[in-house]
Order: structure tokens, then C-alpha cells, then sequence
């Protein structure tokens, strides 16, 4: 599965910088609207990555399954990192597009928050100590909870980020390219949270060994 | 130096001089950078850990049975 979903997104990754060097400049913007083909498939894999971490966490909480637990580190991880390139390269397009780095509006605000719980589930994690594996899932609960807020923030509340219509009205010549860019960082994602959560059911185990030779 | 609090709106004298080409190169570059960072640093955490583990499962094997 793992090699699969890496082959699909280093094919589709690759031929990327192809894609979107022949994709056409939005008419106000110019050639830095092209940071959208990435910023966009990073930022909805950042929303379904809180999903993923949100949810494992519930049936770990329920179930008591070791496997959901990783599985909601591997995807709270995944949060953090792609979010970076996110909140990164939302101000590199803001300073052209608005001629600011970053407004407190609220669709960035709460992606900072979100991003900062999430963070924080991290930090949890790796220096919390025992028992923080429930605690933790608490925390990521709260961070999923955040994410339709951030989605529909845009919508709800005034501010000056592009508002959910623009993916779905836009043109095919641009809708294609964001398409093809989207497929391979979902499998990217998809392949990233399958290794990292079999790395943690390895840590796991070494833990369990290390005990098992103390007594 | 003290700061002032910004009450009006003036225009800068110098034009835009932050090219969006260079903004999206950066951005792109980054994106990989952020890419090929996290997958380099969980292939050596995989590998340390996969090492590690195989090498306290010997000794667990090597003891006496009791």
C-alpha cells in the first residue's frame, strides 16, 4: 500500500512543476496566483489531517485500540507539518496579493490557532510522560473541533481571504492543474501517515521490549 | 529608538519592489524543503527505532528461558 500511494505522489508530484507552469496567471494577480496549486491541496490536506487525528482519537478514547492512537499522532503530526508550509505560504501570496505579510482576518487567525493546538498536541506527546496518550486525545478532539470553523470562517465572517466558492467556479484550465497537484499530496499524506504510525506502533513495541528485559 | 504609534496613511515613496516570481519560487521551494524534511528525518527515526528494536529483541532472545 505504502510504496503504491508513493509511487502515485512522486509521479504526480514530479510532473507537478509542469502542470502548473502551464497552467494560466489569475487576471489581478499575476504569476503568484500559482502559489494556489499548492497552498490549497496542502491546506485540505491539513483539514483532513485534524479529521483523521480528531476521529482516531474518539475510537481510542472508546476502544482503547493502541492502533487508533498512533494513528491520530501519525495524522496531528501531519497537521503541524503541512501546516507550516501553509501559514508560510499564504503571507509569501498575501504580500503580493494585498500588499500585507498577514492580517489578523479571521480565516488566518484561526488557521494559527488551530495550527497552535495541534502544536501543542505535539509538545504533549513527546514530554508529557505517562497517560498523556488520553490527554492528548482530548486535545486533538479540540483541535478537530476547530477545523469547520476554520473552513467556514470565510464564509461566515468578513475578512479578506478568497471565500470556498473560488474552488468550485473555477475555470477547467486552472481546476486541472489544481486537481492534479491535489492527487498527489493526498497520497503523499496518505502514504506519510501509514509510515508514521507504523514508526510509533515500532516505538511502541521497543518500549514494551526494553521493560520486558528490565525484569 | 522609540517607536511611534502610526496614526496616518502615507504613501511610500519607493515603488513595489517584491517580484511575485521570486514569492512563488520561495513558496515552491519550501513546499519541498517541508516535504523532503519531514520524509528524511522519519525515514532515520524508522530506521533508528527499527534498529534499536531488533537489537533488544536479541538480547530478550539471548537470555536463559526460565
Amino acid at each position: 500500500m505504502v510504496p503504491a500511494l508513493l509511487l502515485v505522489a512522486a509521479v504526480v508530484l514530479v510532473g507537478s512543476p509542469f502542470v502548473v507552469n502551464g497552467a494560466p496567471y489569475e487576471a489581478s494577480m499575476g504569476i503568484v496566483s500559482k502559489i494556489f496549486y499548492f497552498h490549497v491541496p496542502f491546506a485540505a490536506v491539513m483539514l483532513t489531517s485534524t479529521f483523521v487525528s480528531g476521529i482516531a482519537s474518539a475510537v481510542y478514547l472508546i476502544r482503547r485500540k493502541p492502533m487508533a492512537d498512533y494513528v491520530a499522532l501519525a495524522a496531528g503530526e501531519l497537521v503541524t507539518v503541512f501546516g507550516i508550509f501553509v501559514l508560510v505560504s499564504g503571507p509569501l501570496w498575501a504580500r503580493k496579493a494585498w500588499g500585507v505579510w498577514w492580517v489578523w482576518e479571521p480565516r488566518l487567525t484561526m488557521t494559527l490557532v488551530m495550527w497552535m493546538i495541534f502544536a501543542a498536541y505535539q509538545i504533549l506527546r513527546r514530554f508529557g510522560g505517562p497517560g498523556t496518550d488520553v490527554l492528548g486525545a482530548v486535545v486533538a478532539i479540540f483541535g478537530m473541533a476547530v477545523a469547520p470553523f476554520v473552513y467556514w470562517s470565510v464564509n461566515m465572517w468578513r475578512g479578506m481571504h478568497p471565500q470556498t466558492s473560488v474552488v468550485p467556479t473555477l475555470p477547467e484550465s486552472m481546476r486541472d492543474p489544481l486537481m492534479w497537484c491535489m492527487a498527489g499530496i493526498f497520497a503523499l499524506y496518505a502514504a506519510l501517515v501509514l509510515v508514521r504510525a507504523r514508526v510509533e506502533r515500532n516505538r511502541a513495541a521497543l518500549e514494551a521490549a526494553y521493560i520486558a528485559l528490565e525484569d | 529608538m522609540t517607536q511611534t504609534a502610526t496614526t496616518t496613511m502615507t504613501p511610500s515613496a519607493t515603488p513595489e519592489t517584491m517580484p511575485g516570481g521570486t514569492l512563488m519560487l520561495v513558496a515552491y521551494g519550501l513546499a519541498w524543503a517541508v516535504v523532503i524534511g519531514y520524509v528524511f528525518m522519519l525515514w532515520r527515526k524508522s530506521g533508528r527505532i527499527e534498529q534499536e528494536l531488533a537489537d533488544v529483541t536479541a538480547k530478550l532472545n539471548a537470555r536463559p528461558k526460565r
